[in-house]
């Protein structure tokens, strides 16, 4: 199955300084964040997953290996997105997570409400079987 | 058609022709109809004089009137290198052709860019009527590009206006624009939104600018002729005005966009602003600066008061309790960050002193809001008994079923009666730091739960046995989120430093400040505690439980 970037929607604010890529596949979205994910920037992030969301997935990667820093605003848009996505069954997932944006995940426990997965790939492998969780 | 403005006005005329006999009628011809005439005799010394003029800056021909039949070159080639240029092609060129020539000649003539073609026998009259008609539509070109020219400084002198993020800046840019709209020297009044101060901002006609005070009777003097105290744009022409670095009489633009509000002043050199387009243009951007202005000081009261709420969510005042010490810093971002939602909190309970540290994530008047509700649930779970991790996981319900979406981080310490140890329960908040009653080592805490908002259940609390003497320090992320600094890393400077910091709660806060001294992104709370018997040699001077509140990075 072609995952490149053909096709792929971005949206940057404040000169690109966060962007996100939607590449919607049949069995699962994939969100590839990169750049700085903040208080300024979170609303690009808010609207690709209303979006995403709105046009129904059975289930939604956001691959944070482009991801160089998240603050707690990021952060609580993820955990949003993973409420609202509950409730339409679709799953929230990530993959790539930097050592120091899952510092973030771990201090806040976040950690335990989302699944990770070590690499995008892992995670559109490991999606049907049980992926691995890190805690 | 009607005429313009300006259309009768006679203009230098530049013949090129190499006929002398011809050359003299035709500069006759124009210098009765009051036209300055040039004289060239081929296209050369006609190119030449066309070159010497615009190096030497006299005033340019407004037209051309080029023979055909040159001995160096053709009248078209003349034509063609008129309009070539940049400098010249606004100026019309007329061609006059001595010989009878058929329409072939005309047209080409045409084609290569003349305005007009004559051919003798040319009657005096024809030539002033094709003068004055050439004359009319690059009059009229001139102007409309001229005006494009302005419209465009315009809109970019005003995108600055709105760019500023200060009252300062805004005047600056006011000066500079209106400076360039009019392209002399220019003053501009504004009035700080949060003062009463009085900006008067200069710029010279080289550009050269200034700025100092003047005082609000200046400001309300000069716009009482024109404008009053009514809302709108009024031009006025004043005398010589002593109070302001302009020479002679000065043409001032008031604005004001909302009653009861100072107006904006503008001031030119009368001199400099003559037509009705320079007070058009003058009009446009006054009401710019006053709109610009206007939104800065809406922003400026909105900003105070939802940081005047938050404070109010905020304790006004800290327990006293025998053996505990508490110093709190309360600071604020930058000013023109919008207010977060962090809180701290001490309340006296039925089994000890509970000490909170919390974060509402988001930046908005509603996350302060948030803030404030979980503050006051927080203090009636505490006061009606519940322990740390019972007051969590009803604060947790509290936010998922009334603030569904919201999460808030936040961290409980339960100091026991005697002192001997704490209960700490940590939803989701940075860990809590104990200090070493004397100098030496400290511990996070690291054991904690999920931030609250998820519905998630809580861990069990934990207790820790802490000699007297013992500080806990709790901080928000302010103090220690740094871009593309790992966590870990900077609260193992924020450990090392607390460490190395005196015991007393306040000293202890002013020196973590003074270390952790840069421009902050986000709020910042510190919150220290000295548990437990302290000797008077350890006691310093200043009263215990005091509140600091402080906006700005600076502590």
């Amino acid at each position: 199955m072609d995952r490149g970037v053909a096709g792929a929607t971005d949206q940057g604010a404040d000169g690109g300084r966060f962007t996100v890529s939607v590449d919607p596949a049949p069995d699962a979205t994939v969100l590839r964040l990169a750049g700085e994910l903040d208080h300024d920037t979170a609303d690009v992030l808010s609207g690709a997953l209303e979006t995403v969301l709105d046009g129904g997935t059975p289930r939604v990667l956001v691959d944070c290996e482009g991801l160089e820093f998240c603050d707690s605003t990021g952060l609580n848009v993820l955990l949003r997105a993973r409420l609202s996505a509950a409730d339409a069954g679709t799953a929230v997932e990530l993959s790539g997570l930097r050592a120091a944006v899952a510092r973030l995940f771990e201090i806040t426990g976040a950690d335990g409400v989302f699944r990770t997965y070590p690499t995008l790939a892992d995670a559109l492998n490991g999606g049907a079987t049980a992926g691995v969780e890190e805690t | 058609m009607t005429h313009a403005e300006g259309d009768d006005i006679p203009a230098v005329v530049l013949i090129v022709e190499d006929n002398a006999t011809n050359r003299y009628i035709l500069g006759s011809w124009l210098s009765r109809a009051g036209h300055t005439v040039l004289e060239a005799e081929d296209g050369g010394q006609g190119l030449a004089l066309l070159e010497e003029r615009r190096s030497s800056g006299e005033p340019m021909p407004e037209l051309a009137v080029v023979d055909v039949h040159l001995p160096d070159m053709s009248g078209f080639e003349v034509c063609e290198r008129i309009k070539d240029d940049p400098f010249t092609t606004g100026i019309p060129v007329i061609h006059v052709s001595a010989t009878a020539i058929g329409t072939g000649d005309r047209t080409q003539g045409l084609y290569r860019g003349a305005d007009a073609y004559l051919t003798e026998p040319i009657a005096p009259s024809e030539l002033l009527a094709t003068v004055t008609s050439a004359l009319r539509y690059s009059r009229a070109r001139s102007r409309a590009e001229r005006l494009a020219q302005r419209l465009t400084t315009l809109n970019e002198v005003t995108l600055e206006i709105y760019a500023a993020p200060g009252a300062e800046t805004l005047a600056a840019a006011a000066a500079r624009g209106a400076s360039a709209l009019i392209g002399s020297a220019a003053a501009v009044l504004t009035q700080s939104p949060h003062a009463d101060t009085v900006h008067l901002t200069h710029i010279t006609a080289a550009g050269r600018p200034s700025s100092g005070q003047a005082t609000t009777e200046l400001l309300a003097r000069l716009s009482a002729p024109g404008l009053g105290s009514r809302t709108g744009v009024a031009v006025t022409d004043l005398p010589e005005v002593g109070a302001l670095p302009l020479q002679g009489a000065v043409t001032l633009v008031a604005a004001r966009t909302k009653r009861g509000r100072p107006p904006v002043c503008i001031a030119v050199e009368a001199a400099a602003a003559t037509t009705g387009e320079d007070r058009k243009l003058l009009t446009q951007f006054a009401q710019a600066c006053a709109l610009a202005l206007e939104a800065l000081r809406s922003y400026t009261e909105e900003h105070t008061l939802a940081v005047t709420l938050q404070r109010a969510f905020l304790p006004g005042r800290l327990p006293q309790r025998p053996g505990v010490r508490l110093a709190v810093r309360y600071i604020a971002a930058t000013a023109q960050n919008e207010i977060g939602g962090d809180f701290y909190e001490a309340v006296e309970t039925p089994t000890g002193l509970l000490l909170a540290v919390g974060d509402v994530v988001g930046h908005s008047l509603e996350a302060a809001v948030v803030m404030g509700e979980l503050r006051h649930a927080l203090r009636a779970y505490a006061i009606d008994g519940h322990g740390p991790r019972a007051v969590l996981e009803r604060l947790d319900t509290l936010l998922t079923t009334v603030r569904p979406g919201w999460t808030a981080t936040i961290c409980l310490v339960l100091v026991a009666p005697d002192g001997g140890s704490v209960e700490i329960a940590n939803a989701g908040h940075l860990p809590p730091l104990l200090l070493d009653p004397v100098g030496g080592e400290g511990r996070f805490v690291r054991e904690h739960g999920p931030l609250l908002g998820l519905n998630l259940p809580q861990p069990d609390s934990v207790r820790r046995e802490i000699p007297p003497g013992t500080v806990l320090l709790l901080v928000t992320d302010g103090l220690v989120e740094v871009r593309g600094v790992d966590l870990t890393v900077s609260l193992e400077q924020l450990r090392a430093a607390a460490a190395g910091a005196p015991r007393d709660p306040e000293r202890l806060c002013r020196a973590l400040l003074d270390s952790f001294d840069r421009p902050q992104e986000d709020d910042i709370v510190l919150f220290a505690a000295r548990i437990g018997a302290v000797t008077a040699a350890q006691e310093p001077p200043g009263a215990p439980g005091t509140v600091t509140m402080t906006t700005g990075a600076g502590a």
